[in-house]
């Protein structure tokens, strides 16, 4: 078996809003990156919670080593959270402000009898000092910490139950700049001293490509596209990533690409766009992506599209879109 | 004569100076970034521009002048003239920044009118003409803030901030809450308002890259003072100070190879 976790056209509704709809990936073993981007809205959390079976799934199958996670119950489900832990973006709301950090990392050292009650306090020290933090820590409450050093300590209680996958929900979101590129470091450092695979969920592109090997985009709770990080972000093959790309702001003038501009805004989930999700906002629509919803196919080597010009998008065809003067009358109207 | 001059500005609670800035100015048609992280001191500075950081506890001491007029030591009432109409800000969360009970139409009018707009038929004009300039319909004011994107929202502050025919913008992390195809349509609209209508724009971002695509200028703030002042590009490319060469590094950039091991 190659993959430790194999998402199978996940599916996950909340009433009529389809938040995911039929997401398909797998994460390898580790030490092993895959980043899940994509912007508000489009279902990147929802996924990662459903993974940890924190959200419902109406449908799919979550697959670790085999088995489907998310028909587990009680006990077994339980055991599975020795080995799939998640790690937050704020750790202010995930980390209860009135235990000392110790009881918190201790809890939960005890609740899966990693080690006797005794023996819980020398193991939070080894966790805090894995983590680069102060083993003085364990006696602080949250609030006497910064919000760099809050999201470490959240990371080591994650990794408290020896687990071989994380789900980390835009780990660094909430952090300034310096903080961010410090908790990065340590993300790089873990994954080959612990041999992990994680998913990593943002929004940050540049955080992706520094981290994972695989990305998945995803638009609308579908996946637009797939592939090997450096390949998609710098040869995308779906119009709806290439347009990510060309959005992120580049401190190095020489770095920075042409925009392009998408129309209107992003479409609501309650009553999804017919044919391919992303047609109303896209350069190259043409009247097939209209009606026919586009399934996600190898459109290269080790790489999925869900476009029906992806080949076009691959060979770099123009993206550039000239502005409707009111995109938005339309698009909200 | 600069649009804003700010000097020898220090701000302080109580025995602890949060702000102590030698200088600092913005131009018309000019859009200066304040960069720095988190507790720097960048909003506790808009707020003395706006004449609100002593409403808030805070003893204030130095020179802020708008077109040669000195704010600080201005009453209440004067000041009250200049924030909103002259100065005008947008926040981090458009969400936050409009009342949710309000069409936004009503919560536009009201601005106008407090304003001194004129009749109630040249202020729905206004309204109307600066939504189409931030590529809204006009059809938007009836609805409600919450039946809005925040990148609608975020257009529709800097629309009243255009209708108002502010001088100066303060803009406070404006797009860090956006995502990011949303925050390129938003940077792109203030380039417009610098180059079409020659406002000075004060932007603040701890985003060393989205200073860097939009600001002339950028000051670097480090625990209330500015460490380093200049151009964007000379400050990017040839950075004087340690701390701008530690933001510097730590900004995330787009690598091809991934993952180095």
């Amino acid at each position: 078996m190659t993959n430790l976790l194999e998402i199978r056209d996940l599916r996950v509704h909340f009433g009529l809003v389809r938040a995911v709809d039929g997401v398909s990936f797998a994460l390898p073993y580790g030490p092993y990156g895959v980043g899940l981007v994509g912007e508000s809205g489009s279902g990147k959390t929802t996924v990662g919670r459903a993974i940890v079976r924190l959200g419902p799934a109406v449908g799919g199958e979550v697959l670790f080593e085999g088995k489907d996670v998310l028909r587990l119950r009680g006990r077994a489900l339980k055991e599975y959270r020795r080995h799939v832990q998640i790690v937050f973006q704020d750790p202010d709301n995930s980390l209860d402000p009135r235990m000392k950090i110790g009881d918190t990392m201790a809890e939960v050292l005890t609740t899966h009898r990693i080690v006797s009650r005794r023996q819980a306090a020398a193991r939070v020290r080894d966790l805090l000092e894995e983590v680069a933090l102060d083993p003085a820590f364990a006696s602080r409450f949250p609030h006497q910490l910064s919000g760099g050093q809050r999201q470490r300590v959240a990371i080591a209680r994650a990794l408290a139950v020896g687990p071989e996958a994380l789900v980390l929900d835009e780990p660094t979101s909430a952090l300034d700049v310096t903080a961010q590129a410090r908790i990065l470091a340590l993300i790089k450092r873990l994954r080959e001293e612990r041999k992990l695979a994680y998913l990593l969920i943002t929004h940050n592109l540049a955080v992706v490509s520094e981290l994972c090997e695989m990305t998945v985009v995803l638009y609308l709770g579908k996946v637009a596209e797939l592939g090997a990080t450096g390949e998609l972000l710098f040869h995308p093959a779906h119009p709806y990533t290439a347009a990510l790309r060309s959005a992120v702001p580049e401190v190095d003038r020489a770095a920075r690409l042409a925009r392009i501009a998408l129309a209107g805004e992003p479409p609501s989930a309650v009553s999804p766009p017919s044919g391919c999700v992303f047609h109303p906002r896209c350069p190259l629509c043409i009247d097939r992506c209209r009606v026919e919803v586009p399934v996600l196919r190898e459109v290269a080597a080790g790489r999925m599209a869900a476009c029906h010009r992806a080949e076009e998008v691959l060979a770099g065809a123009d993206l550039s879109l000239v502005r409707d003067v009111m995109p938005d009358g339309a698009a909200a109207g | 004569m600069s649009l804003l001059e700010i000097c020898g500005l220090r701000i302080a609670f109580g025995e602890r100076l949060v702000v102590d800035m030698d200088r600092l100015e913005v131009d018309r048609a000019q859009i200066v970034g304040l960069a720095g992280e988190s507790g720097s001191g960048k909003s506790m500075t808009t707020m003395a521009v706006l004449g609100l950081a002593d409403t808030m506890g805070a003893r204030v001491e130095g020179s802020i002048r708008l077109d040669g007029q000195e704010l600080i030591g201005l009453p209440q009432h004067a000041l009250r003239e200049i924030r909103g109409r002259r100065v005008a800000m947008i926040f981090q969360s458009p969400g936050l920044a409009f009342n949710p009970v309000f069409r936004v139409g009503k919560i536009f009018l009201q601005a106008l009118e407090l304003h001194g707009a004129g009749s109630r038929s040249e202020a729905e004009e206004r309204a109307a003409a600066a939504l189409r300039s931030v590529y809204l319909s006009p059809e938007l004011l009836n609805r409600y803030p919450w039946q809005l994107s925040g990148g609608q929202l975020q257009r529709i502050s800097i629309a009243i901030a255009l209708a108002l025919r502010c001088d100066l913008l303060i803009a406070d992390e404006p797009t860090s809450a956006l995502d990011v195809t949303v925050q390129g349509d938003v940077l792109e609209l203030l380039r417009g308002l610098r180059e079409e209508r020659e406002i000075g724009i004060l932007f603040i971002s701890h985003d060393l890259a989205v200073v860097a695509e939009l600001c002339d200028q950028v000051a670097i703030m480090r625990s209330g003072r500015v460490v380093e002042f200049g151009p964007t590009d000379q400050v990017i490319a040839d950075p004087q100070d340690a701390y701008t060469r530690e933001l510097l590094a730590a900004v995330p950039k787009i690598v091809y190879r991934g993952v180095s091991r």
